[in-house]
């Protein structure tokens, strides 16, 4: 296999397909930077330029633009307290207090180091179980996939802040919000209303956009203010640096974690910033600063959210299962290379497979210093007082909120989460538990109907379904109990 | 996309605050909605009329799915046999399992032409079962080409069986992984109800290749898949031990009979193992509403359709296109790699097929209907 990636590099290494891989990145960079525009949006855009391409060609191209747009997503996250797509979500709590402390340059610089060092190690563990993946994902039965839902459920916990009432209360009303549209099983439909546009349920980048983005900038113009409090910014790049030598097992445990709840098959992406989130929090000895700006909190989810692209590439290349809208239409571009997900992407297609985890690679490092290097410059963003900011702010997130299903509805559902999105920060509710508790909604709701028509009550004894629900009881009163220790949760 | 964000920088400058939301919501609507006034295709001759102009496919499904691919697999070849600098462009509108996309597509494109259209064996379904949401009617769209793909029924080789006759007698063991009852399962459903099976049906699953998981795990025990992803990823599972094939769902050719998969022809259709099972061959409104829903979902799994309106010299031209288009072996090496050994159906043959599909009998719909109702919930229809 060693013989054979050195192989695959050496395909890589063509001077036209490190162009088409640098254009991949570019691609990556722009659609992460642009809120709302998700994977699945930028793999769109390549799709009809991989028609009759060279595969080595196409995949340099598909895969640069996919490895990246977890780097790019971070600038909106961080500076505007806007997610930038859904994996840079749990990067808000912490990055944009860290904005408003004037400390963007570094905690841009963290994000970035930790986003490329998760990015290769990701790739690297993606290299190392390739062989053994079939087996461990085989193993993960519907009854353990709803565990590992109520596992995610489990982070509201961590993100509660003093109340841990409303924290959970909030994670229901997610978890509502989220049972809108059609029923996974049965074709009930629920609040639906007979309005065609709600049979799909609301879309993630708009609840996200609604419920995050929407009352910071309200809040920013009422008060008349800019993102950074004070009028300089303090410290830089290498603060960011350092920060991440300092938290080395930070960077590695949450990137092999992202690598792994990457492979779960069905759960994918969307969960695995916050859960590195909980993680920093719970394995940090001091936790007084987080909510307000704590490095640790940039660190966690930054790392593990470029790591869980080479995890979600397992269930995507060897069963043909895409964890995420970015994963299904590489997926689609695979079929159109004349490339079959399947067992086959381990012999007859291998250098193909190998191709796409260097490409993963390396676009994690020139993507990493693409944003670096004007990251800077672009934090002096947080000094441009949000009167001048907002105009622009707001065509944006219209743009990304209606991208979504290109349908009115959603800037009507923007406006209305919106507004309950800054209610819920004037009166001190936690907002990230809303947000878990939609997005685990769906997949909860899923596996736990498939247990119970397939196994009756048995499935509860399965060896590791009480694993996985003992992890989840430990981080839930872990998360509760710490709670009342920790201050008020600053931003968010 | 480009449209707001092109509008924000003039708009942005100005950076007053007192711009009101609504404006905002009108002035991006403006942008979308505006769209300028464009030549009469149907007053150029054939041969002509689309050269120099944008076709657009509508696709009902989001990006990656089976109907895009199948989209953007003919877009480029069919652009090489339109007239030159005609470009095509895929257009993805989802949404409610294509009800939205077809809605959209029937009600409110312009019939000029410039747009077509992508049906999915779904957007049948809902449409033979009468979902109170579609408005859209198969009558008034004249279809250009069709791509039939089959399925594969198989087993896990622990229930000790190697032909559908045996299967018959495995009793109540059978556990079927699915999506949902008036989706794509609906096929394998109805054969196994027709067959006589006893099958426990687990819905809710979120794609074929969950259920295929779902399989290997042993969480289930019967299932299927499309015949493409059956020779990639089931056919191995077979030379491994891990699957026995039964049967396929078959097809229908013009005449309403069901005949082997194309793909699969050696392995036998539900009409056989019927047969085998049975002693004779299949007949009633149940087997009519299977016909029916196999000529909807296998034989015409992916349509190719325009407005009626259109205008007919537009029609004439594509089904030129079209014709030749199903002739060419560049197009025909990547599309019989991706889809699957099967023919192209042209405007005739889909018109036969559409028949058997749409014009089920009264008595075969009520008994369809009744089945979806009494074994799946399903109380919409």
């Amino acid at each position: 296999m060693l013989t054979a990636a050195v192989e695959a590099l050496v395909t890589l290494a063509d001077p036209g397909r490190m162009g088409l891989l640098f254009a991949g990145i570019g691609i990556g960079l722009l659609v992460g930077i642009l809120p709302g525009l998700s994977g699945t949006v930028g793999m769109s855009l390549v799709l009809p330029f991989v028609f009759g391409m060279d595969p080595g060609d196409a995949l340099a191209l598909l895969m640069g633009m996919v490895a990246v747009i977890h780097t790019a997503d971070t600038f909106p996250s961080v500076l505007l307290g806007v997610p930038g797509s859904s994996g840079s979500q749990a990067t808000i709590v912490d990055g944009y207090p860290m904005a408003r402390n004037g400390e963007a340059s570094r905690a841009l610089a963290a994000a970035f180091f930790s986003s490329m060092v998760g990015g290769i190690l990701g790739a690297l563990v993606l290299f190392l179980i390739l062989p053994v993946a079939r087996p461990l994902v085989l193993a993960l039965g519907s009854p353990e996939l709803f565990m590992l839902t109520l596992l995610g459920l489990a982070t509201v916990g961590v993100l509660s802040g003093t109340r841990p009432i409303l924290g959970i209360l909030a994670g229901l009303l997610g978890l509502l919000i989220g049972a809108v549209g059609a029923a996974p099983a049965v074709p009930h439909y629920r609040y639906t209303f007979d309005s065609l546009y709600l049979f799909d349920g609301v879309s993630l980048p708009v609840l996200a956009l609604g419920l995050f983005a929407l009352p910071e900038l309200l809040d920013l113009l009422i008060g008349k203010q800019r993102i950074a409090r004070g009028a300089v910014l303090v410290g830089g790049w290498l603060q960011g640096f350092r920060d991440v030598i300092q938290h080395r097992w930070l960077v590695a445990r949450c990137s092999i974690l992202g690598v792994v709840i990457g492979l779960v098959p069905g759960l994918g992406g969307s969960v695995v910033d916050w859960i590195s989130y909980g993680h920093a929090v719970q394995s940090a000895p001091d936790r007084e600063r987080f909510g307000k700006g704590d490095v640790r909190g940039v660190i966690g989810p930054e790392s593990s959210n470029n790591a869980k692209e080479g995890g979600t590439l397992v269930p995507t290349l060897l069963f043909g299962i895409p964890g995420s809208g970015t994963t299904a239409v590489l997926l689609g571009g695979l079929g159109i290379l004349g490339l079959q997900a399947g067992p086959a992407m381990l012999t007859t297609h291998l250098d193909a497979t190998l191709v796409i985890i260097w490409t993963l690679a390396i676009a994690n490092v020139f993507g990493t210093m693409a944003c670096l290097l004007p990251s800077r410059l672009i934090a002096r963003i947080s000094l441009v007082p949000a009167v001048r900011l907002a105009p622009f702010l707001i065509v944006v997130m219209l743009a990304g909120a209606y991208q979504s299903t290109r349908h009115w509805g959603d800037l009507f559902a923007f406006f209305a989460i919106g507004l309950l999105g800054w209610v819920m920060k004037q009166t001190g509710w936690p907002r990230p538990p809303l947000l878990i508790g939609f997005v685990l909604a769906a997949a909860s709701e899923r596996y736990l109907w498939i247990s119970w028509s397939r196994y009756g009550w048995s499935w509860l004894l399965h060896p590791g379904v009480v694993v996985l629900g003992v992890l989840t009881l430990i981080f839930l009163v872990g998360g509760i109990r710490m709670g009342g220790r920790l201050g008020k949760t600053g931003d968010v | 996309m480009t449209g707001p964000s092109a509008n924000s920088r003039s708009l942005g400058s100005a950076s007053t605050l007192r711009v009101p939301a609504w404006l905002w919501i009108g002035l991006s609507c403006l942008v979308v909605a505006g769209c300028a006034e464009a030549p009469d295709l149907g007053e150029r001759a054939v041969g002509e009329v689309y050269r120099g102009e944008l076709l657009r496919i509508m696709v009902p499904f989001g990006p990656g799915g089976g109907s895009d691919t199948w989209a953007r697999l003919i877009a480029p070849h069919l652009q090489r046999h339109l007239p030159e600098g005609a470009r095509i462009q895929v257009v993805n509108v989802p949404g409610a399992t294509s009800v939205a996309g077809a809605n959209e597509y029937a009600l409110r494109t312009r019939p000029d032409g410039r747009t077509i259209f992508v049906s999915a064996g779904s957007t049948f379904f809902v449409y033979l079962l009468g979902e109170p949401m579609v408005r859209y009617e198969f009558r008034d769209l004249e279809p250009l080409l069709a791509s039939p793909s089959g399925g594969v029924v198989f087993v896990r080789p622990d229930l000790g069986v190697s032909s559908p006759r045996e299967l018959s007698r495995v009793g109540e063991r059978l556990l079927y992984g699915g999506i949902s009852a008036t989706g794509n399962d609906l096929l394998p459903l109805l054969a196994f109800e027709i067959l006589g099976l006893e099958v426990t049906p687990i819905l809710g699953y979120t794609s074929k290749g969950a259920t295929r998981i779902a399989f290997q795990q042993g969480e289930t025990n019967i299932e299927y898949q499309t015949t493409p992803a059956y020779l990639t990823n089931v056919v191995p599972l077979v030379e491994a031990g891990e699957a026995v094939p039964l049967f396929s769902f078959g097809m229908v050719d013009g005449q309403g009979q069901v005949i082997p998969d194309p793909a699969a022809p050696d392995l036998p259709t539900v009409a056989d193992a019927y047969r085998a099972i049975h002693g004779r061959a299949p007949s009633g409104a149940a087997w009519e509403a299977y016909v029916a829903v196999l000529a909807a979902g296998v034989t015409m799994q992916k349509v190719l359709w325009i407005r009626q309106e259109a205008p007919a010299s537009a029609v004439a031209e594509l089904r030129e296109a079209i014709a030749d288009l199903i002739e060419d072996p560049a197009f025909l090496e990547p599309a019989r790699r991706q889809l699957g050994d099967y023919p192209f159906l042209l405007a005739d043959e889909i018109d036969e097929a559409l028949r058997a599909g749409v014009g089920m009998s009264p008595e075969a719909l009520e008994w369809l209907k009744d089945f979806l109702r009494e074994r799946f919930q399903v109380d919409r229809i």
